[in-house]
């Protein structure tokens, strides 16, 4: 039962003096919480991020080594082709030299082109036409030529000439 | 125990009490340690127009910053205030308006009112030291005589220098409540000229008459020399007017039985002032009680019964005359008791803090 006609003044222990010190301190205390939240937050997204580079770097290096040994890998395909071309051109050049060589009055059959080495088969009215219309260009390429011939029914020849180049002699050359 | 009250009395509680007259306050000031009454200290200022005094205001916040738990409670000194014998507002109209008042029910069958903005006033007025508790002098005089009220009609009283609260109660419960200001202007001077006739009647002199009261002073004895003055009557008489030696020393003697009379004159009246203060104070209580008994008396709506004993409390040792007024003219059993307004006020806002929640 209330006897008064007001009610009483919220009593409290602290006083408006330290409740304003405290409300300053507590701002300034929440500012530097605030501020020390937001760099460790900071500090830990940049860690992360630097996580994520470092990963990334790796990855990127990984991918640089394979990239490379691919390179490495291309680069004696293109070497290996260039020369498998270059082996065409060179064996395309020859063969067409070969068929400069053969003149008309011999037929050839069947050609065996190696690396150091050329058999020809065919036929030849005679062994003089042979000999002075092939053999002799045969023998400026070629260090060794060998020729076997076959007596036709028609009196053709026919011949097989086996050419060889020796590798030793052509280096020394 | 709460947490709240069990700190409140780890701590010195200081309980202020103020009793706000027209130029001088009361104070009582008790310093609490739990229940135990650590000290206490009263004194009295000077004010004028009941505006506390700057001397007040830091006496009051002195104690105020002893402790954070500290309580100024008042004794309401507003005009429009009163008690009223039902706590429902409907009813409540049937003897005053009540619109603009703060009412509190009491013992839930009678009520205590006073205006809005003379509490505010007061307030206003305490604003440097603040006010937390505004007690009604009718809750205070049913406390103070709460051995009182429960029996038959009895008349109660509170006696200040400016106010005059007074409530009857019966069977514990109020019927009628009325209070009064002794410094108003009007009902002063429409009351000074009854106390006027009265004390004539009863002192056997009129204040107004100077000759009334130069006849009165034929008693005293420093008059008597003045009966030479009757000699000077046969004066025209005398043969011999060259005896100027003897008219020199009845002149010097004439001037001092002047001097002296004049003197024992403003003793006189200066007595007779005090005597006529008091004895007018207490004669307007008197009257103003009397006013009361036959308002009550005469209106229907207060369930009137006869009234057989006043009780009185009063903050001084005088009233005498008023008890014998009283039981002379009312025929009525007079009890007075002196009450320490200030102290009882600390009391009821040590009730009033616990009880808050």
């Amino acid at each position: 039962m209330r006897n008064s006609f007001i009610r009483p003044r919220t009593k409290s222990l602290i006083s408006p003096e330290f409740k304003l010190l405290f409300f300053f301190f507590s701002i300034t205390f929440a500012m530097l919480v605030s501020s020390y939240g937001f760099l460790k937050i900071k500090a830990v997204m940049y860690e992360t991020t630097r996580a994520e580079l470092i990963n990334k770097s790796e990855i990127l290096k990984t991918d640089i080594i394979n990239m490379n040994q691919e390179i490495a890998f291309i680069k004696i395909e293109k070497q290996h082709a260039e020369g498998v071309y270059t082996g065409n051109t060179v064996l395309k050049e020859s063969i067409h030299n070969l068929f400069d060589l053969v003149p008309q009055k011999i037929t050839l059959s069947k050609a065996d082109l190696k690396e150091d080495e050329l058999i020809l088969y065919g036929i030849t009215p005679n062994k003089e036409v042979y000999e002075f219309l092939l053999l002799a260009p045969l023998r400026s390429i070629f260090h060794r030529s060998y020729t076997s011939y076959y007596a036709m029914e028609n009196g053709w020849y026919s011949f097989v000439s086996k050419n060889y180049l020796d590798r030793e002699l052509a280096v020394v050359e | 125990m709460k947490l709240s009250n069990l700190i409140k009395n780890l701590y010195q509680q200081v309980f202020i009490g103020l009793v706000v007259q027209n130029t001088e306050v009361r104070v009582c000031v008790q310093m609490l340690k739990g229940k135990k009454v650590e000290k206490e200290v009263k004194k009295r200022f000077e004010i004028s127009h009941a505006k506390p005094s700057a001397e007040l205001n830091t006496f009051i916040k002195q104690y105020m910053d002893e402790s954070p738990f500290s309580y100024v409670s008042i004794l309401n000194d507003a005009l429009v205030q009163g008690a009223l014998p039902t706590c429902s507002m409907h009813e409540a109209e049937n003897f005053s308006d009540l619109a603009s008042c703060v009412t509190l029910c009491n013992e839930n069958n009678w009520m205590v009112y006073a205006e809005k903005s003379e509490l505010n006033a007061l307030q206003k007025r305490f604003s440097v030291t603040g006010v937390d508790f505004i007690f009604s002098p009718f809750l205070l005089l049913s406390n103070f005589f709460k051995d009182k009220t429960e029996g038959k009609a009895s008349l109660l009283v509170l006696i200040q220098h400016d106010f005059l609260s007074l409530c009857v109660f019966c069977e514990g419960k109020l019927l009628f409540a009325q209070h009064y200001n002794m410094t108003d202007a009007v009902e002063d001077e429409s009351l000074s000229e009854e106390i006027g006739e009265s004390t004539e009647d009863s002192l056997g002199f009129d204040l107004d008459d100077e000759d009334s009261l130069s006849i009165n002073l034929d008693d005293i004895d420093a008059l008597d020399e003045l009966d030479a003055l009757d000699d000077l009557d046969n004066l025209d008489d005398l043969d011999d007017l060259d005896e100027l030696d003897d008219i020199e020393d009845f002149e010097e003697s004439l001037n001092d039985a002047v001097e002296e009379s004049e003197i024992a004159l403003e003793e006189a009246k200066s007595k007779h002032e005090s005597k006529i203060d008091n004895f007018s104070d207490e004669y307007k209580h008197f009257q103003l009680i009397q006013g009361a008994l036959n308002q009550f008396y005469a209106d229907d709506k207060y369930n009137n019964q006869f009234v057989e004993e006043v009780y009185i409390a009063n903050t001084n040792e005088d009233g005498h005359d008023l008890v014998k007024f009283l039981e002379e003219e009312l025929f009525v059993s007079v009890f007075k008791r002196t009450i320490d307004i200030e102290k009882e006020l600390v009391s009821m806002s040590i009730k009033e803090a616990r009880n808050e929640k």
